[in-house]
């Protein structure tokens, strides 16, 4: 149970620095805004998948 | 004249090449041996049973793949990120074998499965280093010897006509 909340809790906050991070590229002009959210959105994907998948692993 | 850049993208290669070598090793260990590959993923008891297979073979392909391009320096930033997103994904498996007592060894270089002796502490701590060297090649933006230099010469900005508050935020410093 403390490893689910754990993992949710790590991966809360790299989803949150991976805003940051999209923000600080695109206030730079780095990459297109589009292309980093996209981006964004397919690392969140993998992320939010990784932890659902995991913590049903972990708690069945 | 050295500069702060300079020396944060001679870093940056350093990461890379260490990196790329430890990628490309790992991928080419388990290239040869998908069936033990495929052994190494069922032991970990987190995929569905079927994806097993394609896993064992697609990972080190891209293990293969990120490894060539991290030491080529050809699209660093986005290699970087699927390599720590692929380093996350195996912390996530190792500790999770390792929260539900499960005896298995990683399978990182090839072999894995059962283990009478596994090494779930040093695993994590490693993979935690090398996430932080690819954390690194993601934040430092421009690394030195690299492909992306001479091909996307006018796209990336010059370190010096970043913003002020740009500069005071770059690797978290200052601010």
């Amino acid at each position: 149970m403390w490893y689910v909340v754990g993992l949710v809790m790590v991966s809360v906050a790299v989803l949150v620095l991976g805003v940051w991070f999209v923000r600080r590229e695109i206030r730079d002009e780095i990459s297109p805004a589009a292309l980093l959210w996209t981006g964004y959105a397919v690392v969140a994907a993998f992320v939010v998948f990784g932890v659902l998948r995991t913590s049903w692993v972990v708690l069945s | 004249m050295r500069t702060r850049a300079d020396l944060l993208g001679w870093i940056g290669l350093a990461g890379r090449l260490y990196l790329g070598f430890v990628f490309l090793s790992a991928g080419l260990a388990k290239l040869p041996e998908p069936a033990i590959t495929e052994q190494a993923v069922r032991g970990y008891q987190l995929l569905p049973w079927q994806l097993a297979p394609a896993y064992a073979i697609a990972m080190p392909i891209a293990e293969v793949v990120l490894g060539v391009l991290l030491i080529l320096g050809l699209f660093t930033r986005t290699a970087a990120v699927a390599t720590a997103l692929g380093l996350c994904s195996f912390i996530v498996g190792i500790t999770s074998a390792w929260a539900r007592g499960l005896n298995i060894d990683c399978g990182c270089f090839g072999g894995g499965g059962a283990s009478a002796d596994p090494a779930y502490l040093a695993d994590t701590l490693r993979d935690l280093g090398w996430l932080a060297i690819a954390v690194y090649l993601i934040v430092v933006r421009r690394t030195k010897l690299a492909l992306d230099n001479l091909l996307f010469r006018r796209a990336a900005a010059p370190v010096d006509s970043y913003s002020e508050s740009s500069k005071n935020t770059e690797l978290g410093s200052s601010t």
